[in-house]
């Protein structure tokens, strides 16, 4: 199926349009996810060690760590998988584990997909019956755009269909809250752009909730409005993308004769990175674009390009001000 | 209904581009003034994007006066001077940067006409994709 | 709130749903349906369709020739019901031996079906975040675990129970019956006691090795504990039995042919079980899944357990061939065969059991045990120890009763 019947179908099929609405900032809405001094340990391990943070409803947040960050133990405790070692997991109030009253909301995507039967048909007949919210319409419109037949051995597909078929299953039960370990690996980027609408359609008409933890940064960057990051079971820091890159900027630069980063920042540029490669210099700065441009323009340079940031940069940024090896985080 | 561009590689926030895609429609006229444009819904779908975000840049645009929203019915673009102004404002601001950066390169004046021209005349600009 | 969230489309709401037990009772109950066909199929093969291989003039010559009421020198007891002795006919013996074996296998294989998706850690995940509570996964896998086995010998009494009637044997029935209902109640109790295993353990295989290996070391250590004129009597009754053949469920099934019980034993034994059984469950972390049993804190008590059975039958194996120990008329305790033996045999007892769930002497090089060095050695050998001092106070206990 090509992307653009997929959008036409995603477009055309409900007249019923939108009833919710997102209005309200982020910042503003209800926490539908609440980690109150959250500890997790395996024996003596600390998977996760004091974490406190807050999800609000309807956002798409990210949860980015290297791997034994504890992001997989983040996401089991919010499914209500693990019981907290110490401190507590709320949704809406209540606590995840052991109850379904939370859990009925809750669907967790693992990193490995379980099937209990081996074709989505008898799959989607257990959900249905599990999940009250459960809509059978949303379903047949996921089988047709995920390239899965109700009836296909899913015992046999690899392990990217395998994550298709897993989310075809949990988005169609209309989870409150949709909890994804690495949902994006494995996808095509059809799949992955496919995906992405659906996703966006169910936070604009439902008001759901996504979790989706991820060791690639990438992934995220582009989908999610707030990232946290863990580190050896800590939340290093939870920030709006948007804000992250915000003041940040980096160029690559030449001039007629070398220049040192020290002459640069007496210029009035505040240095964060710089390196120089024979005379072709780049700097990350903590600076806005335009200002930026008006130093620089001022020392007459031969070359002067504002490139883009990635947010692997400015998470290397952040974490340095955090004074963390930073090698090891992002390696 | 016209869709605004974003590219999520850029590296650019995507509210901001969402703002300045908006804008440069606007002043293209490219919309007209109290034309509907797509909900948060239907804009976050078409590109794949985060409705939040497309809901932080609506709101700002609103903000800024470029939009207004009838609550119920979705978001138009508004008609006042003043917002105009902030286009003009907003193209200035290329424009600059692009003479500084062509100024630093050495390109002359006559030759910067030239380029600005031939930028006019792109298929691409003239008339944005939907 | 402001936020508002759109309403149910109608479709999926209007479904009534079951409650949480229900829907994994009968789930479970649907992913045990081959296993209960294959032991329904086994059950009537060994006795019904057994018999009828038989013949009905072999079969009623063999019930004629044995239709004698027990005593003790048989090794069987009177069966009374409602204080009449009941006549259990001994041509059902060798059929009901092979039934009580394949029974235990049963209630292993079922369970073994049954819990094993708590060991797989993908699995873990899928039902632990559905929206069902972790007492309704256990109480529903042990409902559709006891209704299977209920089915497996409904089935094989109702087709047992017809054959013999229409051979025109049914007066020995009766005692028959009695017999298969408490071999029956048994055989839950079992289930019970199985239960516990596959609660607590983190892989199956951990589960039933430990299971059987409990059930080889109590009747052994039982067998040597008494005297050796007695041996072979399995119905000896002191305290000290009783208790020890509790943690033997699956033998005393094949017991309850020569047991005269109450009902009321069974019942507080399948509900101690039971009840067990849902604790260890409810306090089973969802991380033991695939995890060694060896490296589990409740695993050092059981531990004691391998060392006080290997304590007692190497200690005795060595006394026995002390000769001297006859002539001196001294306590066995004090015999240096007797301490050797039970000493070596506790701490082999040890060793195999944590051979057997995965917990080695190994020193393991982390960053936690590098401190403290030749710990894991020394508690192997601390805990043996321990299952020596024990081993002696059963001893004492069993010289006085």
């Amino acid at each position: 199926m090509t992307n653009k019947e997929t959008v036409e179908r995603l477009n055309s099929d409900r007249v019923n349009e939108s009833t919710a609405t997102i209005n309200l900032p982020v910042e503003e809405r209800e926490a539908v996810i609440v980690a109150d001094n959250l500890s997790k340990y395996f024996g003596a391990t600390k998977a996760l060690d004091k974490v406190n943070c807050r999800i609000a409803g309807a956002s798409i947040f990210g949860l980015i760590g290297s791997n034994g960050a504890g992001k997989s133990t983040f996401l089991r405790l919010a499914a209500g998988v693990y019981r907290p070692t110490e401190g507590s997991m709320f949704y809406r109030g209540q606590v995840v584990f052991d109850n379904p009253c939370a859990k009925k909301d809750i669907v967790f995507v693992a990193d490995q997909p379980y099937f209990h039967f081996d074709n989505l048909k008898k799959m989607s007949a257990l959900y249905r019956s599990l999940y009250e919210r459960w809509d059978q319409e949303l379903y047949q419109e996921l089988i047709r755009i995920f390239p899965i037949g109700e009836d296909q051995r899913l015992d046999l597909l690899s392990k990217g269909m395998h994550r298709q078929a897993a989310l075809i299953l949990a988005i169609a039960a209309k989870p409150r809250l949709l909890l994804m370990d690495e949902a994006f690996d494995g996808l095509d980027p059809v799949m992955r752009q496919n995906l992405k609408r659906i996703l966006a359609r169910q936070v604009a008409d439902d008001g759901m909730t996504t979790l989706i933890a991820s060791q690639n940064l990438r992934e995220l960057e582009d989908f999610c409005d707030h990232v946290g990051l863990l580190h050896e079971g800590g939340l290093l820091f939870v920030e709006e993308l948007d804000k992250l890159r915000l003041g940040l900027s980096k160029a690559q630069i030449a001039f007629r004769e070398d220049v040192t980063a020290e002459q640069l920042k007496s210029a009035g540029l505040e240095i964060l990175r710089f390196s120089a490669r024979g005379s072709l210099i780049e700097i990350l700065s903590r600076n806005t674009e335009a200002e930026l441009r008006t130093i620089l323009n001022q020392m007459n340079p031969l070359l002067l390009d504002v490139l883009p940031l990635t947010l692997e940069e400015v998470f290397i940024y952040e974490l340095s001000r955090k004074s963390y090896v930073v090698s090891e985080l992002l390696a | 209904m016209i869709y605004p561009e974003v590219n999520v590689l850029s590296g650019i926030p995507i509210y901001q581009q969402l703002k300045n895609s908006y804008h440069r429609l606007a002043a293209l006229g490219l919309i007209q003034p109290h034309e509907q444009l797509p909900s948060v819904r239907q804009l976050a779908m078409e590109l794949g994007i985060n409705p939040n975000t497309v809901q932080k840049a609506y709101r700002e645009l609103e903000q800024e006066g470029l939009i207004y929203a009838v609550p119920g019915r979705g978001n138009f673009l508004s008609d006042s001077e003043r917002e105009l102004d902030v286009e003009h404002e907003e193209i200035r601001r290329s424009f600059r940067s692009a003479v500084q950066i062509a100024w630093t390169a050495g390109i002359e004046r006559a030759t910067l006409h030239e380029l600005l021209d031939e930028c006019i005349d792109e298929p691409k600009v003239a008339e944005p994709e939907r | 709130m402001t936020f508002q969230i759109q309403t149910d489309r109608g479709k999926g709401g209007t479904l009534r749903r079951k409650s949480g037990l229900w829907w994994i009772f009968g789930r479970q109950l649907a992913d045990l349906r081959s296993l209960i066909a294959i032991f329904m199929f086994l059950f009537l093969l060994v006795m019904p369709i057994a018999m009828l291989i038989l013949g009905r003039d072999i079969f009623t010559e063999l019930a004629n020739r044995h239709n004698v009421p027990y005593h003790e020198a048989d090794g069987m007891t009177v069966v009374y019901y409602l204080g009449i002795p009941l006549r259990f006919n001994r041509a059902f013996f060798p059929f009901h031996l092979i039934v009580v074996t394949l029974s235990s296998v049963a209630v292993l294989v079922m369970g073994g079906s049954l819990f094993r998706p708590l060991y797989r850690r993908e699995t873990v995940d899928f039902e632990w975040s559905l929206p069902l509570t972790k007492s309704q996964w256990f109480l529903g896998r042990a409902l559709a675990l006891v209704v299977g086995l209920s089915l497996v010998y409904l089935v094989n009494i109702i087709a047992t129970s017809g054959i013999v009637y229409v051979w025109g044997l049914k007066e020995i029935l009766g005692g028959y019956l009695l017999v298969y209902l408490k071999t029956y109640l048994s055989a839950i109790a079992f289930t019970g006691f199985s239960l516990v295993f596959f609660s607590l353990v983190g892989r199956l295989f951990d589960a039933i090795v430990l299971n059987i290996m409990i059930h080889l070391a109590s009747p052994l250590m039982l067998l040597i504990m008494s005297n050796p004129y007695y041996i072979g009597d399995i119905r000896k009754q002191s305290s000290l039995h009783k208790l020890v053949w509790l943690f033997a469920p699956a033998f005393d099934t094949y017991r309850e042919i020569a047991m005269d019980r109450n009902f009321l034993y069974y019942v507080i034994l399948i509900v101690f079980w039971f009840v067990f059984g849902w604790f260890c469950a409810m306090k089973r972390p969802a991380e033991w899944g695939g995890r060694k049993s060896g490296s589990m804190r409740w695993f050092r008590s059981i531990q004691t357990f391998f060392s006080v059975a290997g304590g007692i039958i190497a200690g005795n194996l060595f006394y026995a061939f002390d000769f001297t120990s006859f002539q001196l008329h001294q306590t066995k305790l004090l015999r240096p065969a007797f301490i050797i033996g039970a000493i070596l045999g506790a701490f082999l007892g040890q060793l195999i059991s944590s051979a057997i769930t995965g917990k080695t002497l190994q020193r393991v090089p982390s960053e936690r045990t590098a401190k403290r060095r030749l710990h894991p050695v020394l508690y192997e050998w601390l805990w043996s120890l321990l299952g020596v001092v024990i081993l002696y106070a059963v001893e004492l206990v069993s010289q006085v009763i």
